[in-house]
């Protein structure tokens, strides 16, 4: 489930919004008390979140989370428990998805093999008293928004994935929904096909302004086309935030655990900027839990910062009690970054685990076997309490 | 978060769906089709059950008589028909014991009763369920009726019924009943055995050598589908019958009893053990048998360890279709039997022969046993089977080996010729003027409007049947397997209605037939008036043959995309739509198989439709029949052909029509 680890800082893709949507309007979408049984497993335990108007939403989550639960329920194909759902001021909570205001697409795309890739698109405009040259015409107009109108005679089996998922996309949208649900609808493809329809999605949203949710497993995904992420865990909401609170800012272990890559460290707290560790402690980021208590201090990899084995001269060192001395266990060459694991007598059992990028890696000289300093920034060492 | 672990659902009302047109229309159209299957099925299975257990005996003491002096104003004190018999004994013990129709008339409780008399006489009955007749009408009741002598003599009382086993207790109790269950298990295990391994032969071949002709083979053995199953029987008479050309063969032993039901049932039944042990076999994958060639395993030791444990199910699935088969099987036993009683034709003789229908009923439970047990065994089976399945496997690629290529040829050839030899001798007979004196070919045994069975008409009949069916039958089957395929919630609903769609399956012919007879020949049923037409030949049939037409659909839809619906609904277009637009075409050729499973079937049944049929609807496979019971043997055979031409030739229509049309409407299949 996992993906491969955002290695060094400058690789974190953390979008940069030149506005963020406004905090102040009216929800579009109001989930609220929402709840979902089968049998006597809940999926969906009182689940609430809004959505602002053209926003685009995530729901991220490990599978079994309940996050496509919640997407067939805003959807009416598996109409929740309890709850309520409101869209555009209307209460939809029980409404037939005939009924509801929404383009979906799925994973599997759900092309109509037998049609043609027009008359796929024209499925949602035809009986709607339109007509047929403005049908026609707004399906030119979809198939050149998602650049395939060579394509329009073909059908859906003599199109690539990625070919066939801009279809799915297009068909959705081409009734002119409120909302636009996305099920997974990356996770048929290859990687680098991928990579390359996250920013085609993305830009397509952006410019027709849909409210979008989507769901995914993949972390990455989230992170790169979100406004906002829901990160969701045993049928509940574990937090709501930008890309950048909730890779920055985790406010459970899960999400930080979750989200990219950690070292964790279990110890105690010594004061509300201390853990121990080792012989001496480590200032760790400032929190709220009493002194004494049981945490989990958490340090992503990429967020270690690598130092010569000796002092030099001039050496920026944000926090000097942070920096530890350190054996070079072993190194992992992964291709954008070296992965370095690191003991010392300090860590006890567990190494730590640091991303390095190659430069570093050449400039300072680390190889295994070797010694080195690392420092760990206090402010991104953070801390949860450990639940028993 | 924390908050989670100890989650309890809040109390108030579940949510549900408010309901759009689209969702009443699906739900109405399941509804119809369920209703149909409740009563085509459910409801006379359920009639013929009670039937089995009713017994019925003439109670005495429910019926009292007074009797007027010759005035006819004074009366005599009421005394109960039973005190009556207990003086005079005018009714023996044993003749209380009754069916349905028997009757007892009241006269014979007064030794001097005279029609001319001016007495008269007063009955009445004790409890309310007491019944009796004047003449044809119905009476009954605890209020005194009055006759004069000349009514009276018409007035006839009616058994009382009850339930109980001593049905069952009678038919175990006549051996030459019993003894039945053995001869059709037997033959049935037998013919199994046989036929199992023979098609595991040819399906072995075709799938693992290089020898040639396999095309050839394939259609071969898919021919005895094309005929009715008595038509086995009929070539096996003119083989080994008493003029039989062959006689001398059987040294000695006669062709009619169980010599000849095996090698009959082994004939029809080739063909449907072949098609699902081909399937197993064809399902194998080539990296076992790459591995065990690395491991340096002996063919034999591989054709053990690999390709038997592969194929298991689907040979252990194909026994019990083959078992199920021949038990069930009316025609070929009814032609050949002889002396040798088996389940299905003692329904027949007890019905048609006996009009002793509640031991028809008996009979008919009886079969179903079996039948039941072996149909549950092969779901089970089947369900295992496509476990199995994997979608990485890689197929099996034979290479060529001389001398086991023409072993398998040889296997092929053999059973081939079989096949063909019992065809052709039907043909031949068809076409003899007179075995085995005049053996000069021509066309007087076609003229079957000089036999009895119904003549020409018969046939037309039959076409007119197996059109109906498959057109019908198509509708029904598909919209019923959509209903439960695609619809959501009502789960129950689906559920029981996929269980009914299951069960004709272990319901043999016969046993529906006659549930038939009960549920529908009954005058206060309101859907009476379809006995006796074509309709209830065409409901019979399409009921008869439902679970496999009902599983070919079901295949066909489980294959699209589930999603299809929800994208629907969500651009608002109403399930039709995407019904006709979509889900039609795409299954268009499942729906092409269907309708010719249908249609060949209707063509060849005989075990349903013999007790369904009227002068009006005669059918030519019951036709064979009855020609071939009225020593017609050669006309039977001419029209034994003629199904299997017809059933032939729409084989190869529906191969044409397949070929031009679906190339030009599958052309999205073609990446």
């Amino acid at each position: 489930m996992r993906h491969e680890p955002i290695a060094a800082e400058n690789q974190v893709r953390v979008p940069v919004r030149p506005s963020e949507p406004n905090r102040d309007a009216p929800a579009y979408l109001r989930i609220s008390g929402v709840w979902k049984s089968f049998g006597d497993f809940l999926a969906l335990k009182d689940v609430s979140l809004d959505v602002k108007e053209g926003e685009f939403v995530c729901f991220l989550g490990p599978s079994g989370c309940g996050k496509t639960t919640l997407l067939r329920a805003i959807a009416g194909l598996d109409l929740q428990t309890r709850g309520m759902v409101v869209q555009a001021g209307r209460d939809i909570s029980v409404l037939p998805p005939s009924k509801r205001d929404y383009g979906i697409v799925f994973q599997s795309y759900a092309l109509f093999p037998n049609l043609t890739i027009e008359k796929n698109i024209a499925f949602g405009l035809e009986n709607t008293g339109r007509p047929r040259a403005e049908v026609e015409a707004r399906v030119q107009e979809l198939l050149a928004l998602v650049g395939l109108a060579s394509q329009a005679k073909k059908y859906p089996a003599q199109l690539s994935g990625g070919q066939q998922q801009r279809i799915a996309l297009a068909r959705a949208m081409a009734i002119s929904p409120g909302l636009l649900l996305l099920d997974e609808p990356l996770s048929a493809l290859d990687a680098k096909v991928r990579v390359h329809l996250r920013h085609e999605i993305k830009e397509l949203q952006r410019r027709l302004g849909v409210t979008t949710i989507m769901v995914t497993h993949d972390q990455e995904e989230a992170l790169s086309m979100a406004d906002r992420i829901v990160v969701m865990n045993h049928g509940v909401i574990e937090q709501v935030g930008t890309p950048t609170e909730i890779y920055r800012h985790p406010k459970s272990l899960f999400v930080a655990d979750f989200i990219g890559e950690t070292n964790k460290i279990a110890t105690k707290l010594v004061d509300a900027k201390r853990v121990a560790f080792g012989a001496g402690g480590l200032r760790c980021a400032e929190n709220r839990l009493a002194a004494g208590a049981e945490v989990t201090a958490v340090i992503r990899p990429v967020d270690i910062i690598p130092h010569a084995a000796k002092a030099s001269d001039g050496e920026a060192v944000g926090t000097p009690e942070n920096l530890l001395e350190a054996n070079v266990v072993g190194m992992e060459y992964l291709g954008a970054f070296w992965r370095v694991r690191l003991a010392a007598e300090r860590f006890g059992e567990t190494p730590l685990i640091a991303d390095f990028s190659i430069n570093a890696v050449r400039r300072l000289g680390i190889a295994a076997g070797g010694q080195m300093r690392v420092e760990i920034p206090a402010e991104r060492l953070l801390v949860f309490a450990r639940s028993a | 978060m924390a908050a989670s672990a100890a989650a309890v659902l809040p109390p108030g009302k579940t949510l549900r769906q408010s309901l759009d047109r689209d969702d009443l229309v699906k739900r109405g159209l399941m509804v119809v089709i369920s209703l149909y299957l409740l009563f085509s099925l459910a409801a006379p299975l359920y009639v013929m059950l009670s039937k089995s257990v009713s017994i019925y005996c003439f109670d005495l003491s429910q019926f009292e008589f007074q009797v007027s002096d010759e005035t006819g104003a004074n009366w005599n004190a009421p005394a109960t028909a039973q005190a009556l018999n207990a003086a005079t004994g005018a009714v023996p013990a044993a003749d209380l014991a009754a069916g349905s129709d028997s009757r007892l008339a009241a006269t014979s409780f007064f030794k001097d009763f005279s029609f001319r008399s001016p007495v008269k006489y007063r009955l009445r009955g004790t409890s309310e369920q007491t019944r009796w007749l004047v003449g044809s009408q119905p009476g009954g009741g605890i209020t005194w009726q009055e006759f004069d002598s000349n009514t009276f003599r018409r007035v006839t009382l009616r058994p009382m019924q009850a339930y109980g086993l001593d049905n069952f207790a009678a038919y175990f109790g006549t051996p030459a009943l019993s003894r039945s269950i053995w001869n059709s298990v037997l033959m049935a295990s037998l013919s199994t055995v046989i036929t199992t391994a023979v098609a595991f032969g040819l399906a072995y071949a075709l799938s693992r050598s290089l020898m040639p002709f396999k095309g050839f083979f394939r259609l071969v053995t898919a021919l005895p589908i094309l005929v009715p199953s008595l038509l086995p029987g009929i070539a096996l008479v003119y083989l080994f019958g008493n003029q039989g050309m062959l006689k001398g063969l059987l040294m000695g032993h006669s062709i009619y009893g169980p010599i000849g039901i095996v090698v009959g049932s082994v004939f029809f039944t080739l063909p449907h053990a072949f098609l699902i042990i081909s399937t197993a076999l064809s399902i194998s994958d080539a990296r076992h048998y790459e591995a065990a060639a690395s491991l340096r395993a002996s063919r034999w030791r591989t054709f053990w360890t690999v390709t038997v444990p592969g194929a298991r199910y689907g040979i252990i699935s194909a026994a019990f279709v083959v078992f199920t088969l021949v038990i069930t099987d009316f025609g070929l036993p009814k032609v050949i039997g002889g002396q040798y009683n088996m389940l299905a034709v003692d329904i027949y003789k007890q019905v048609i022969g006996q009009q002793n229908f509640e031991m028809g009923a008996v009979v008919s439970v009886i079969l179903l046993v079996p039948a039941v047990v072996a149909f549950a065994v092969d779901r089970l089976m089947q369900k295992r089977q496509v476990a199995l399945l994997s979608a990485r496997a890689v197929p099996y690629q034979p290479k060529k080996n001389p001398r086991f290529d023409a072993l398998c040829f040889a296997w092929c050839a053999l059973v081939a010729l079989f096949i063909l030899t019992i065809i052709g001798v039907c043909q031949l007979a068809a076409l003899v003027k007179l075995w085995p004196y005049d053996m000069s070919l021509g066309l007087n045994n076609f003229a079957f409007d000089r036999m009895d069975g119904g003549g020409w008409a018969s046939y037309w009949n039959s076409i007119r049947l197996a059109l109906l069916t498959a057109v019908f039958g198509t509708v029904v089957v598909f919209t019923g397997a959509y209903m439960v395929e695609k619809t959501d919630g009502f789960g129950a609903g689906r559920a029981a209605f996929h269980f009914l769609a299951m069960l004709p399956m272990a319901v043999p012919g016969m046993v529906l037939g006659l549930a038939y007879i009960f549920f529908f020949n009954n005058p206060a049923n309101p859907l009476n008036g379809i006995y006796g037409t074509m309709a209830i030949l065409v409901v019979c049939t399409v009921t008869h043959f439902y679970t496999v037409a009902h599983l070919t659909a079901l295949t066909a839809l489980k294959q699209i995309d589930r999603e299809f619906e929800p994208v629907a609904a969500s651009l608002k277009q109403p399930f039709h739509k995407l019904f006709f637009r979509v889900t039609v075409p795409v299954c268009l050729p499942a729906i092409l198989d269907i309708s010719i499973y249908l249609f060949v079937n209707a063509m060849t049944t005989v075990s349903a439709v013999v007790f369904l049929y009227s002068t009006h609807t005669q059918l030519a496979s019951v036709a064979v029949l009855n020609m071939d019971d009225a020593g017609d043997v050669a006309p039977a055979a001419a029209m034994g052909m003629m199904i299997f031409y017809t059933n032939a030739g729409v084989r190869i229509l529906h191969a044409l029509f397949s070929r031009v049309v679906l190339k030009r409407t599958q052309s999205w299949r073609i990446r």
